[in-house]
């Protein structure tokens, strides 16, 4: 592992590399500034460009344009109260009150610098406690895989927005549309109804554009207005953020780092939960509570050291199994495989330098992105202006041209649409896609691991599994306990924000 | 009796009732139609050389969405969700099927057409469409916008894009 990492470390020291990065930090915290459009949107429409580069260019390249991203929904966060992204949501309860005051530069600067600390921290710990747990990982055979992978897929639908029966059906879609194709055992034909275009399966890049990108155009056109946001900014002359007031929120940051590496690890959870708990444990630890959500640049620094802390924990479960925990990891995995890389303990065992040089590389992402975020306040400022009309056309071009070089094939654009449409209409009936794209992505392998494992028992599944292999067993054996306690969960949840609907929705009495 | 905490079942259909509906009948027609959608494996002396039927999963898989879809439409008369087609603003819909149609037009015209002509017209007729009205702004986006994408993708990541037939 430390031969590995010394490599990874020279891997990692390419001029290329640097400048790629420095494109998607920039790329990133564009996207991230616009109300409406999402990182992940950035990231799949940006995904083709990784396929043509060198892994070691692309998909630093990728990571930093996920980076870029979490931070670039704070600007609008705090200029206009309107988040970027979903995780810079706890950003808009102090953010534009310091704009109100006139602070909103030192506002956007707090928000740089606790982002950049938070995700170099964690980026650190996360090299540090990877190898342990790649190594772990090393010693899991089919079975144990096949049962970590279907308690994923379970945890990954109770943690997605709405109703926990719906992720399941989403999930179990994403399994179905996953077995188009050949069967990864025998590689028999299923379900291609005699089209020849679908004979090796739904490509999966097309895919993702088409549930990532094509809904946002469409949610962005519902409404006849030209920019996403009228008002103009103008920060060159702002009061900047003093040494001083950075090292008053250092424990902030140092707490809600801790919360987003600890969030980070487990799949499904992401930034959006973390900056909420990194903002509330701010809050609880503040000696003066009062003046959090009035402006104060505790809450500011909380809640995007946590969203941003996530960013490094969020590749362990990809890159040490091969499971995708969200969106982004899942965009991640997509540009892996186009490498003609798997992520999971083969790649650790095989290419152990090269995932050490992505992990390295990301540590040199934050010391680009703490430059050139800094150098570029104002001009980002001036994004949430930009107009729809140039801005989507746009979008929609680069989607489509990206969905094409994938295969040259003409089909998949119409595998793009179809996938835009099916991802809008879902959207509206409140079904949340990302269960599906991880059950479309792990199926296959799922399929796979319970083959072998049918394989290696030799005829006595149910013995095999139950004993030969105690972990497989202890872990099916709490699948169900997990299941029943998130349904309740959510169940609880629902009801929560039933009550509190029907208490909102009475007129006042007396 | 009828009042706001026990409202008749009728009144608690909504979208999520009928989508479960459909679900279980999309599941168990394609239940039913999975022996003639998968090759059969080979056999050998009789046996199938594989040690997992290639139908095992779809049919697990299928199984699991029909009861999910019953446990769906038992929840659906209980879950209070705005259906997001409702909220929809005045207008919304015509341009949202415009830009699908575009979209559905640009996928036949891709290759036809090659990527800059038809990307120049698609991106010129949405830019109009949003609202544009600056002539250097259409400019940009209906000219430069797909140039610089086609030199982005052929010349710097070295991939070919369709080309014009006309030139």
């Amino acid at each position: 592992m430390w031969d590995n990492f010394l490599q990874g470390i020279l891997l990692s020291l390419r001029w290329d590399t640097f400048g790629m990065m420095g494109l998607g930090l920039m790329l990133g915290i564009f996207v991230g500034a616009l109300p409406g459009f999402t990182t992940i949107m950035a990231m799949a429409v940006l995904l083709p460009i990784s396929f043509f580069l060198d892994p070691m260019v692309g998909i630093p390249f990728l990571i930093g344009v996920y980076k870029g991203g979490i931070y670039g929904g704070s600007i609008p966060a705090i200029l206009v109260s309107m988040p970027g992204t979903g995780a810079a949501v706890a950003t808009t309860f102090d953010g534009p009150a310091l704009t109100k005051k006139g602070q909103s530069r030192k506002a956007m600067e707090m928000a740089l610098f606790a982002s950049v600390s938070g995700d170099l921290s964690s980026d650190i710990l996360t090299i540090l406690f990877i190898g342990p747990i790649a190594l772990l990982a090393m010693k899991i055979g089919p079975p144990e895989l096949a049962a970590i992978i279907l308690l994923s897929l379970i945890i990954i639908s109770a943690t997605t927005t709405g109703v926990f029966v719906k992720g399941l059906i989403m999930c179990f879609i994403g399994l179905i549309i996953a077995m188009i194709g050949q069967d990864p055992l025998g590689g028999m034909s299923r379900f291609t109804f005699g089209f020849f275009a679908i004979k090796s399966g739904i490509p999966l890049l097309p895919m993702l554009i088409g549930l990532f990108a094509i809904p946002e155009i469409l949610q962005a056109v519902e409404k006849k207005v030209t920019s996403f946001v009228r008002k103009e900014f103008n920060l060159k002359k702002g009061e900047k953020l003093t040494f001083k007031e950075y090292r008053r929120c250092f424990r902030t940051i140092l707490r809600s780092t801790a919360i987003g590496t600890a969030l980070g690890i487990i799949p499904g959870v992401g930034q959006v939960v973390a900056a909420f708990v990194g903002y509330a444990a701010a809050k609880n630890a503040s000696k003066h509570p009062e003046t959090f959500g009035k402006g104060e640049l505790e809450g500011i620094a909380g809640a995007e050291a946590a969203n941003n802390a996530v960013n490094g924990p969020t590749l362990v479960p990809l890159l040490t199994l091969g499971i995708p925990g969200d969106k982004v990891t899942a965009i991640l995995l997509g540009a892996f495989i186009a490498q003609g890389l798997r992520p999971g303990p083969q790649l650790f065992a095989e290419q152990g330098a090269l995932v050490f040089a992505i992990l390295v590389a990301m540590i040199f992402a934050n010391i680009l992105f703490v430059v050139l975020g800094y150098l570029t306040i104002p001009l980002f400022a001036r994004v949430v202006n930009i107009r729809k009309s140039a801005l989507l056309p746009l979008t929609a071009v680069f989607a489509f041209a990206g969905s094409y070089v994938y295969r040259s094939d003409p089909f998949d654009l119409f595998i793009l649409v179809f996938f835009g449409i099916f991802s809008y209409v879902a959207k509206k009936f409140s079904f949340d896609v990302t269960p599906m794209v991880m059950g479309y992505i792990l199926g296959p392998v799922l399929e796979y691991s319970f083959g072998q494992t049918v394989n290696m028992a030799q005829g006595d599944t149910l013995h095999f599994i139950f004993v030969a292999r105690p972990v497989t067993a202890a872990i099916l054996a709490i699948t169900p306990f997990v299941t029943a306690m998130l349904w309740w969960r959510a169940t609880r949840l629902r009801r929560k924000h039933t009550e509190a609907q029907s208490t909102a929705q009475q007129p006042a009495q007396g | 009796m009828n009042n706001d905490s026990n409202p008749l079942w009728h009144k608690r259909f909504n979208f999520n009732t009928f989508a479960a509906i459909i679900f279980i009948v999309l599941w168990t027609v394609i239940f039913f139609i999975i022996p003639y959608q998968i090759q059969k494996p080979m056999l050998f002396m009789g046996r199938s050389l594989m040690g997992l039927k290639p139908t095992l999963f779809p049919r697990l898989a299928t199984v699991t969405l029909i009861g999910l879809s019953i446990w769906y439409l038992a929840v659906s008369f209980r879950i209070n969700e705005k259906n997001g087609f409702k909220e929809v603003a005045k207008g919304g819909y015509f341009r949202i099927i415009v830009s699908l149609v575009v979209f559905v037009a640009y996928a036949f015209l891709f290759e036809p057409l090659g990527f800059v002509v038809s990307s120049m017209l698609v991106a010129g007729t949405l830019s109009t469409f949003y609202g544009n009205r600056n002539i250097w702004v259409a400019i940009l986006v209906s000219f430069g916008a797909p140039l610089g994408i086609y030199y982005v993708f052929t010349r710097l990541l070295k991939v070919s894009l369709p080309e014009c037939p006309f030139f």
